[in-house]
């Protein structure tokens, strides 16, 4: 289900647990709140009314008595005891002749705030009744009732539930953040596997403890790293098989090879003094042609198999220095296309072994020389930045360039695109750059250059010394 | 009955028409507080109420907080009308009230009274013991039994309670050993408050509590109150009010007021004469 307020979503699990079990114990308790205080003002509204009919009925049956006998002594007595109740706020005695006793006390300075009061519409009752004996009437009693105690009991009341709810806040908050704490605590256990199963530790797993849907979770993980585990040694075991056939096939065929390439040579210097038909000769020259290039691919092949390791010392090495080797290996090759060549790779410096990374380069260089124009002197640029523990390399041709859907299979192993690669070219050049690459953590992709050509761009870490 | 009736119409027309002006003034109406003033006064009030109604005379129920207190007024002459014997004693003689009216029904008595579970069983028994008196100028509840005891040479210590009901109230609550009490009020309280006594002695009877005038009252407003509560019982709104009123204390029947006379009360102070001369008042 969709959660309905989007920065909810950004919310960690617990603080959108604390967030709704808040929102609905307080609305929830306000409500409760409201509701009960709205009736207990209705209960001590009827109760003033009460009060004062009681007050009323009492102070006829007090009063008559010294009424009859014109006791005002006892009177004002009687009416004074009345106005010291705690909802009493005055007493009247009026007799038929006008005469008036009144008792009435200051009135207490409320509790409750005003607002408070206001909202109750609690208000103070005021009643009298006549005191008729024998059906004469000898006067009327007057009685206020303040509404001041219904309000401050409301207000005590309202204050403890009030109170009772941050308990009850308090409480929720306190078991939500205990029990997910602890019950969520198996999900960090589960994060730092996970993490140790994509850093190629299959034998992380999690103990099986915590709340019956954590437990389902962790079983499930276990079982997937068990599953991966399995598949990853299959993997490795045919991956190391693989590798050791070919490997001792590139071995093995190298000398056959090298033979082939020997005797074709001897044979066409045997026969160099004999006139061969063209068909004889044009064989001659293709046994030749392939057995050299039999020899390359196997070379390459070798070199593919090798380049997952570093050959060689590793150490910190500064890109231009590298760049620099690279060039100077291709230096006849660059002058005789009249290539123009820009290096800004500033002081820049990458954590690998020399022979890979010069091997890297040359590669590219190879390829931006192989597919230029034919009718452009190719424009090569090396280009090099560092930033947030990461390497950007990037080496841009004027060339051919690479159609955006050949972009990424030109990184498979003998995929060439163009024929003007030429029979020396085995096709396993972007492969082997991707192979050294992804060795190294880093990724390989092709962009087209402005102005048309490709450019490889590399992205590697750093490493650790640079 | 109807002649009777008859009469007393007339009395009224003729007393109307003489005194017309004399409608105007309102009488004080001093009750004794042998009952608690509430009680007396929803008694009373309704009756008096019919007097106002029928003759024009207002009449305003007084009483005081003790029967002690009222009839130190009433000797002073406080009131215009009043229903007492305390008229009678020797202390309220110059005030000067006159008998007009006794109520109808059974005499009343003096009467000595114990509580019904109380191990007294004769007056010899209250030999120096508590005894409870509403007050020292009450007749039936005082002189009469005091007299009993003084002529019966038995000596008690008196007590007073205020008003006969209180006397009674002390009688059952046993905060004295005996009670003198006016029979009626007796009769009434037993009945009313479900009170279970017994009488060791009762005197000789006499003429029920009556309505007396003051010498300031002009004569033909007495005489027309006199005449309207004398016809009371006669009619029926009248005797629905007295039968009303008597259910309010107990009374029972025959209700109503009946003409009497200073004379029918003599031997009433004949009574109080011999208690304070016995007393040295």
């Amino acid at each position: 289900m969709p959660i309905p307020l989007p920065f909810l979503a950004r919310l960690s699990l617990l603080s959108r647990v604390m967030i709704s079990a808040t929102l609905a114990l307080v609305v929830a308790g306000n409500a409760l709140l409201i509701i009960s205080t709205a009736g207990d003002a209705e209960f001590f509204a009827a109760q003033i009314a009460e009060n004062l009919e009681g007050e009323l009925d009492s102070l006829v049956i007090a009063l008559g008595e010294p009424v009859i006998i014109g006791d005002y002594a006892t009177i004002e007595q009687s009416l004074q005891v009345r106005a010291k109740r705690a909802d009493v706020r005055r007493v009247v005695w009026t007799d038929k002749k006008g005469k008036t006793v009144e008792a009435a006390l200051p009135a207490a300075a409320p509790r409750a705030p005003a607002w408070f009061a206001r909202l109750t519409r609690i208000t103070a009752q005021h009643g009298s009744r006549a005191l008729v004996i024998g059906g004469r009437t000898y006067g009327t009693i007057e009685v206020e009732v303040s509404a001041t105690a219904a309000h401050d009991r409301l207000w005590e009341d309202f204050i403890r539930h009030l109170g009772i709810l941050a308990l009850a806040l308090g409480l929720d908050f306190a078991g939500i953040l205990l029990v997910l704490k602890s019950g969520l605590r198996p999900l960090a256990r589960l994060t730092q596997a996970a993490n140790d199963l994509a850093n190629g530790d299959f034998s992380s797993r999690i103990p099986p403890k915590g709340s019956p849907e954590l437990l389902r979770v962790i079983v499930a993980f276990n079982h997937m790293a068990d599953a991966t585990q399995t598949a990853q040694r299959k993997w490795r075991f045919s991956n190391e098989e693989l590798h050791r056939l070919t490997e001792i096939t590139a071995h093995h065929l190298q000398e056959p090879a090298r033979r082939l390439v020997v005797f074709a040579g001897r044979l066409k210097a045997s026969l160099a003094s004999q006139t061969l038909n063209e068909d004889a000769a044009l064989s001659l020259t293709f046994i030749e042609q392939q057995a050299n290039r039999l020899r390359a691919l196997l070379r390459d092949i070798q070199f593919y198999l090798a380049v997952e390791q570093p050959m060689g010392e590793v150490g910190t090495i500064l890109l231009s220095e590298a760049a620099e080797a690279a060039l100077t290996g291709h230096q006849a090759a660059l002058a005789a296309a009249e290539a123009e060549v820009s290096t800004d790779t500033a002081e820049v410096r990458l954590h690998i072994d020399r022979r890979r990374l010069i091997k890297l380069l040359d590669t590219l260089l190879d390829n931006a020389l192989r597919y230029r124009r034919p009718d452009t002197p190719p424009r090569i640029h090396i280009a090099a930045t560092a930033l947030g523990g990461r390497v950007h390399l990037r080496v841009a041709d004027n060339g051919l360039g690479i159609a955006p859907q050949y972009r990424t299979q030109v990184f498979q192993v003998f995929e060439r695109l163009h024929p003007v690669a030429g029979d020396d070219n085995t096709g396993i050049g972007l492969s082997l750059v991707r192979r050294i690459v992804e060795s190294e953590n880093g990724r390989v992709w092709i962009e087209e250059t402005p102005g048309g050509g490709a450019t490889v761009i590399l992205d590697l870490p750093q490493g650790t010394e640079a | 009955m109807i002649r009777r009736h008859a009469w007393t119409l007339v009395l009224f027309a003729a007393l109307a028409w003489e005194q017309p002006g004399t409608c105007e003034e309102s009488y004080s109406f001093g009750v004794v507080p042998v009952r608690n003033a509430l009680l007396s006064a929803r008694y009373w009030n309704p009756i008096l109420d019919y007097v106002e109604r029928k003759s024009g005379v207002v009449l305003e129920f007084t009483t005081r907080k003790s029967s002690q207190i009222y009839s130190e007024a009433e000797a002073g002459g406080a009131f215009d009308f009043v229903y007492d014997n305390h008229i009678f004693a020797p202390s309220h003689t110059p005030a000067g009230y006159s008998v007009v009216l006794k109520p109808a029904g059974k005499p009343l008595h003096g009467q000595i009274a114990v509580a019904e579970t109380s191990p007294l069983r004769t007056p010899r028994d209250l030999e120096d013991r508590e005894m409870g008196f509403p007050n020292k100028d009450g007749f039936a509840g005082y002189a009469v039994p005091m007299a009993g005891l003084i002529q019966a040479g038995i000596s008690v210590r008196p007590v007073f309670g205020g008003n006969q009901e209180g006397v009674m109230a002390q009688l059952r609550a046993g905060t004295i050993a005996a009670g003198g009490v006016n029979s009626r009020v007796l009769e009434e309280y037993g009945t009313r408050e479900g009170f279970r006594y017994r009488v060791l002695w009762t005197s000789a009877p006499f003429l029920d509590i009556p309505i007396a005038v003051h010498p300031r009252v002009p004569k033909p407003v007495a005489a027309l109150v006199r005449a309207t509560l004398a016809g009371m019982a006669q009619d029926p709104e009248g005797e629905r009010i007295l039968k009303a009123s008597a259910a309010i204390i107990g009374q029972e029947p025959p209700y109503g007021f009946v003409a009497a006379e200073d004379r029918e009360y003599a031997d009433q102070g004949a009574v109080y004469r011999l208690i304070w001369a016995k007393e040295g008042r």
